[in-house]
This record gives C-alpha cells, structure tokens and sequence, in this order.
C-alpha cells in the first residue's frame, strides 16, 4: 500500500518523500471541526460564550492522530532515509558532516554537499545584490515537506519536516540545536577549531555522550516529547509557596562569591526554585539547554540496577556555555542529584516505608550550583552539602517536597471533564501541567494534540502581534474579568477516532485503557492571553461547548489562584 | 555478562560496617583516552557494577567510596576515604586537568589494551605528571591497560616495551568482569604511607556517644 505511494511520491519529489512507508500511522482520524477566534475584545465569560454560540463547521479533512516514534538511524536503507518526516544535519560550512539524525555516512555525505552548495549560492547571490550577507535561504516548501535553513558561520543547520509545523517552529528547533553545540563548545572554542583548518573534522571534538544528546534532542523534536520545547517554557513542581520561600532561605543563607546561580530540581527537571543575583536573569532557553545536556545522556545515571536512574553516589563538575548569558564564556556545573525516599526519613514522618515498586527517579531532587570559576569546585561542593543537609533536617520540607512529588492532581471537582492540560504562565516562562495516564499511546495523543495547538498559537500570533495589555494575574482575579483584545486567542478542535488499525492495535497489546476507542472524539482546546495559555485534552464521549467553556474558566481561576504554588517567581535573589 | 550489583549498601553499612580506628583520606584521579573505561574501573571498584551502555563522561564526576581495612596482625581497622575524581577523556576538556590532579596522591592512567593509540595519551599524561611532580608533593603513578577481556595480547611486545622505559607499576585489568581492580586498588591501598592515618572520627563519634549516654 504505502510503499508503492511512497515510491511515487518519492519520485515527484525527488529529494525526501512526504510519505512514510516504514510504519502505519497509529490513528487516523476524521477531521471533526476545526474553530479560532481571535481580535475579541470581551471578557473571558463572553468569549467563551461565543464559542459555545457558533456552530461547529465539519470538514472531511483526515488527520493522523500520534505519530509513530522516530529515532536517531545510521541505517544504509536510501529508501527509508527519504521516507523519514524527520530530518536534522549538522554541517560545516566547508561542507564536512557534523551530525545527521538518520543515514549511513555513505548516504548522508552526498546530502552536505548538496546542502553547503544551495547555501552558498544564496549567501552569495544574496551578497552580490544587496551589497551584503545578511540574506540568506531561510526556507522553502516542496508539497508539504519543508526544508529549513540556519546559517551559523561556521556552522550549517538544515531541518526537514513533514509534520506540518511551522517555519518559526522549525526555525526554533535549528536554534536551539546550534545552541546546543555552543553549550558544549563554546562560540571561540568552535570559531578557533576551523579558523585554525577550515576543513576541520568536526566530529573529533564530539563525544558519545554529545551524539547521545544530539539524537535524543532530535528525536524529542520528531516526536514532539519535550513539552518545554514545543510550548516553551520550563515545567515546574507544584509546591505550598511557604516551602519555596523556605527554600529560598535556605539558598540565601549560603550565596558565596563561587556560586553565581543556583537551581533545585524536582523529578524530570521540574523546577523547585532558583537563586541568582539581582543584576542577572536566567533565561528559559539556557536551562533548557543545560537540562538536554543533563536529561539526555546516561552520564549522569548509573545502570547497575534494572533500570538506568540518577547517580546520587557521584558529584559531577561540568563546564557549560549558556548561550544567552554568555557565549563567549563557560560556567561550571555542580550537579548532584539525592534520593528523598530513604527509610529512616520516611520512619520518622510516619509515612510508612519506601515504596519500592515506585521509579526512584520520581522521589530524586537535584542541585545545580554555576560557578564562575573552574577551580572551585570543593568550595562549591561544601555549599551543597549545607544546602542538601538543612533540607532534609527539616521534616516539614521533606514531608511536603516528597508528597509534591508523589502526588500532582489539582483539588477535586475542578476538572471532572478534561484529562490532561497545560497551564503556561508566560510572565515565569513556566508550565504546569496535570497528565491522568502514563499510558505510551494516549501520550503520543497527548504530545500530537499540544503541538497542533501551539502551533495555533504561534500562527496567530504572527498575524497579529501582541500588544502590551495590564492584563495580570491578580488584577484578574480581583475583578473576575479578562480583558481580551486582539492578542488573545482561542482555538478548538476535535477529532473523531475511527481507525479499524487502532482496534487492532488495541487488541494487539490487550490494554484497557485510556487509549483513544472507536468512536471516541477527542477535542484538543487552547486559550492564549498576553499572560497565560491554556493547553486541554479530552477524550472520550463529546463535549458540550458550554461544558468546555465553563471548565477552561475552573481551570484558569484554580491555576491564577495558586499562582504561588505552580511557579518559581523570582527565586532566591541576592 | 555483567556481574549484578552485589550489595545492598544500606544492609551491608548497618550490619556490617566495622568500627575504624584510624583512617585517612586518600585522593586519586583516573587519566587517559576516551573511552579507554576510566569510569567503568570507578563503577567496578565503588558500586562492583558494570554498565555497558554507558556514554562518555561530561567533564568528570567525582566519588567518594568508603574502604576498610583490617589488618591481619594487629585486627586493626583502618579506613581509607577515596576521593576519586574520574575525568572526561576527550581534548577538549584537557585544560581541566591541573584541577583534578593537583591534589592527588595518586594518578591511574588508563588505557586501552586493544587500542594502542590510547597508549601514546597514557605516556603524555604520565609526562605532564612527571614534570608537575615535586619533591615536596609527588603524584604516584600507575598504568593500567584496561579492557583485557576483549584483547588477544596482540600489542604485548609494544606495550611492554613501554611500560620497561616509563619505570611505572603496569596492571591489567578488566572492568567489565572485574579482574585485576581489586590487586590494582590493594596495591594502592598497601602502598599508603601510615603516616597520613589520623584516629577515626568513627570512634570519636562513638567517644561522644558513649560519654553522653553515661552521663544520663
């Protein structure tokens, strides 16, 4: 079936077909309705009336539904490689490969000189009729694959995608790549390596562990499984504010001339609270490179049980660019990561003991202390030390950081209706996010559905750029109003699964579950406000639009409410 | 195979853990090529684990493994805190280095039996070693030729040759089925002067208990 499609539509388009033969999409779904709202300006109640008013147009539009896992491949299949709707290749600017997510070296090689040639001729052409270089091929579009461009001398980044994102988004994900090199590198440390040959193999100065990174960064991106990437911003771990500000103190009891950052981290890097001083910022786009560098590698996990899991018998020092801070320089990490579910501690609370059946992961914490200096890491590692030992002195901090993380669901009756959301403060750059079901397949529905969303977002926003509103939490909250104009945006969409391959699926893997039936409508939903967006997912029976609405209002009230609770807001200053 | 993990450290510590007398802190670094398994002979001798898929290290990561000693006259207990720093093979980490080896009092420069060229990074690092070393402070050095499970003694004769003209003691191990890190850290463990040995907190700790216990 597919692979005769392929073939042809390979053909057509000679260079990377839209099809992808190797695997059948999951679900395929019928296009249900499709509706956005933008330029209202009214209150929230009103806005979501209007939803509620409008009648849902139906199109016959199919749509797949998840995506089957793409992974990093050194497969000689040329076949498959075309068929990939993924692509990621890191190139010099001489033409030499750095990096291909899929391929043999024998075909990727081909491919980078093709690439370094079209990029040179636009950066020249470009050069010639301007009278300068700054106009380089950004991207073009071949069906419904898209090819994208970065042009970072010495660097080239080019992104092949056949999952109707956006150019901004692909543009992001080149970005945040590059970016990636320099954390590792350094912007000199790259400039001088082929300054000094510009033919220079690249690859040498790469170790497993940065491959490791590469590849698994481009399959969170295939694959749309790194929340934080796809809506931007970094998740965090809800906790009471009186413990974060307890936190906080304790942070600021130890500031030292060697420690310019500090962060503590929950379970799959939720973030606990930070400390920085008040002249500089953390950027969002820094951590989550520092948290790639941390969370994609097995370096900083240790094997020896079933399981590999975060070392917590081992400190790490890691000198580490962050880009947005400073791409000139490197900072070092202290890294330790400690395990909250120990016996002793849990007797004392009266909690019963370790639940050994539990990921130990998910009772971890982490410290991350930046130095500014190389040479101090026995100083810096004599602050942890303090710093790990008052939190776990005080019963009252390990109690409630340890419950936080066993426990993540918002107080009952809030919404009954809705799965899974996603509540992005935009002022913090932060998200919470409530997930029902660890189930792989909903999972894949999940992350499908927030990036359809988002990319929503990203596309109004183009249309019509934010204006500056007063629109703030508090005020919000005081007067029961939202503002809305034409920064605001609201879109829904529903999908109606009807495949007879995810029966079979279904039946394959004998779940019960959580997993999309026939006939189910699954309705993805996302409101977006100069301070917040609102990510939702339900799945299951219809949704009554005014149902819908009157949740997304619960929601959004609940999320401003506990504001204190869900995001780190300044952090530890000194 | 890898071996599993033999202990559980929490039962092993409160059951078994002796009372030391005297003990000493004792620092090592781990030098050389990467992916010769500096952090996989750390693995075997800390945690007597071994992790096949394991990726490079990412500027080095630092260990510390408690190790008692009993002697077989005396009955005495000695402990030896290892601090060990375990650092990233790779050039560009390179410059690091003075940091990792300045205090230590021995350095494990590892390399790779089935790849001779990581022998040639194995006598750079036992050079610049060499020429830090001082009268006042000298850094032991040791060679060890990992991986000697997977090598056929193919480049014997080269290595030996080498280890004869660097004078450095010379072990063969295997991390992944543990042969030859147990006589390598003895041999670090034996060569300890005894004048570093300080009395043990351990037993000042129970000192204080005892005292306070009595007093009640």
């Amino acid at each position: 079936m597919s692979a005769k499609k392929s073939v042809a539509s390979s053909l057509k388009n000679p260079v990377f077909s839209s099809d992808d033969a190797e695997s059948r999409a999951l679900v395929t779904d019928e296009y249900l309705g499709d509706q956005s709202s933008s330029s209202v300006n009214n209150d929230l109640n009103s806005i979501l009336k209007q939803i509620t008013k409008d009648s849902t147009p139906v199109s016959s539009k199919a749509l797949k539904l998840g995506f089957p896992e793409e992974k990093d491949d050194e497969c000689e299949d040329m076949q498959l490689f075309l068929n990939r709707r993924k692509h990621f290749f890191i190139l010099s600017s001489a033409g030499k490969p750095i990096y291909s997510m899929h391929g043999s070296e024998d075909i990727i090689v081909g491919y980078m000189g093709l690439i370094q040639t079209i990029v040179s001729y636009f950066h020249l052409e470009e050069t010639a009729e301007a009278g300068i270089g700054t106009g380089d091929l950004r991207s073009f579009k071949n069906g419904d694959v898209c090819f994208t461009f970065e042009n970072r001398y010495p660097i080239i980044l080019m992104g092949v995608s056949n999952m109707q994102e956006t150019d901004v988004e692909s543009t992001q994900q080149l970005d945040f790549l590059y970016n990636y090199l320099v954390t590792t590198l350094s912007k000199p440390h790259i400039n001088k390596v082929f300054r000094q040959r510009e033919s220079f193999d690249f690859r040498k100065l790469l170790g497993h562990a940065d491959v490791a990174c590469l590849n698994n960064i481009c399959a969170d991106l295939a694959n749309n499984s790194n929340l934080g990437l796809i809506i931007g911003g970094l998740p965090c771990l809800k906790v009471k504010r009186h413990i974060r500000v307890k936190l906080e103190q304790i942070l600021l009891r130890y500031t030292s001339p060697s420690v310019l950052y500090g962060l503590l981290l929950g379970p799959e890097g939720k973030l606990i609270t930070v400390m920085r001083p008040r002249r500089h910022t953390l950027h969002t786009a820094d951590l989550q490179l520092l948290f790639s560098m941390i969370f994609n590698t097995n370096t900083f996990k240790t094997s020896s049980t079933d399981k590999p899991e975060f070392q917590v018998n081992e400190e790490f020092w890691v000198p580490v660019c962050l880009p947005r801070f400073n791409s000139n320089g490197f900072l070092y990490a202290f890294i330790q990561f400690w395990q909250l579910q120990r016996d002793d501690a849990l007797e004392k609370l009266g909690t019963g003991s370790a639940d050994q059946s539990v990921n130990p992961d998910t009772t971890k914490m982490g410290l991350i202390l930046l130095s500014p200096y190389k040479d101090q890491f026995y100083q810096v590692r004599d602050i942890s030390k303090r710093i790990i030992d008052r939190i776990m002195e005080s019963s009252t901090l390990y109690k409630e950081l340890y419950l936080s993380m066993l426990t993540n669901t918002p107080p009952e009756g809030i919404c009954p209706l809705i799965s899974d959301f996603i509540f992005k403060s935009k002022k913090h750059a932060q998200y919470f996010l409530i997930k029902r079901d660890d189930d792989g397949e909903h999972e894949r529905m999940l992350r499908y559905i927030y990036s359809r969303l988002h990319s929503a977002v990203v596309t109004n926003t183009l249309v019509s750029p934010q204006r500056s509103t007063k629109c703030n939490g508090e005020n919000i909250l005081q007067r029961k109003i939202i503002t809305f104009d034409s920064s605001n945006f609201i879109k829904y969409t529903k999908w109606k699964v009807s495949s007879s391959q995810l029966e079979e699926s279904f039946n394959m893997n004998a779940r019960i579950s959580s997993s999309p039936q026939k006939n189910d409508i699954v309705t993805g939903f996302v409101i977006s406000t100069p301070s917040f967006e609102l990510y939702m997912v339900r799945k299951g029976s219809d949704i009554d639009k005014k149902a819908l609405a009157q949740t997304s209002k619960k929601i959004i009230k609940w999320c401003l409410k506990n504001e204190g609770r869900l995001f780190v807001s300044g952090g530890a200053v000194f | 195979m890898a071996r599993p993990s033999v202990q559980n450290k929490r039962s092993s510590q409160s059951l078994f853990t002796p009372i030391a007398s005297k003990e000493a802190d004792l620092k090592i670094v781990l030098l050389g090529e990467s992916a010769v398994g500096k952090s996989s002979l750390v693995t075997r001798f800390a945690s007597n684990a071994f992790d096949a898929d394991k990726e490079s290290t990412i500027g080095a990561a630092f260990i510390v493994k408690k190790y008692y000693v009993t002697d077989p006259e005396t009955n005495e207990v000695k402990l030896i805190n290892f601090q060990i720093w375990d650092t990233a093979g790779q050039e560009r980490y390179q410059s690091l280095a003075p940091m990792y080896y300045r205090n230590a009092s021995v350095a494990i420069i590892v390399f790779d039996l089935t790849d001779i060229s990581s022998l040639t990074k194995a006598e750079f690092w036992i050079a610049e070693l060499e020429a830090y070393n001082r009268e006042e402070h000298k850094i032991q050095i040791l060679l060890v030729g990992n991986k000697s499970d997977l090598s056929k003694n193919e480049n014997d004769n080269q290595i030996s040759e080498t280890v004869e003209r660097l004078k450095v003691p010379y072990f063969k191990t295997s991390a992944k089925e543990g042969t030859g890190v147990d006589e390598l850290f003895k041999y670090i463990v034996d060569s300890i002067d005894d004048g570093i040995f300080v009395e043990s907190r351990e037993t000042l700790d129970l000192d204080q208990k005892s005292k306070k216990s009595s007093c009640c």
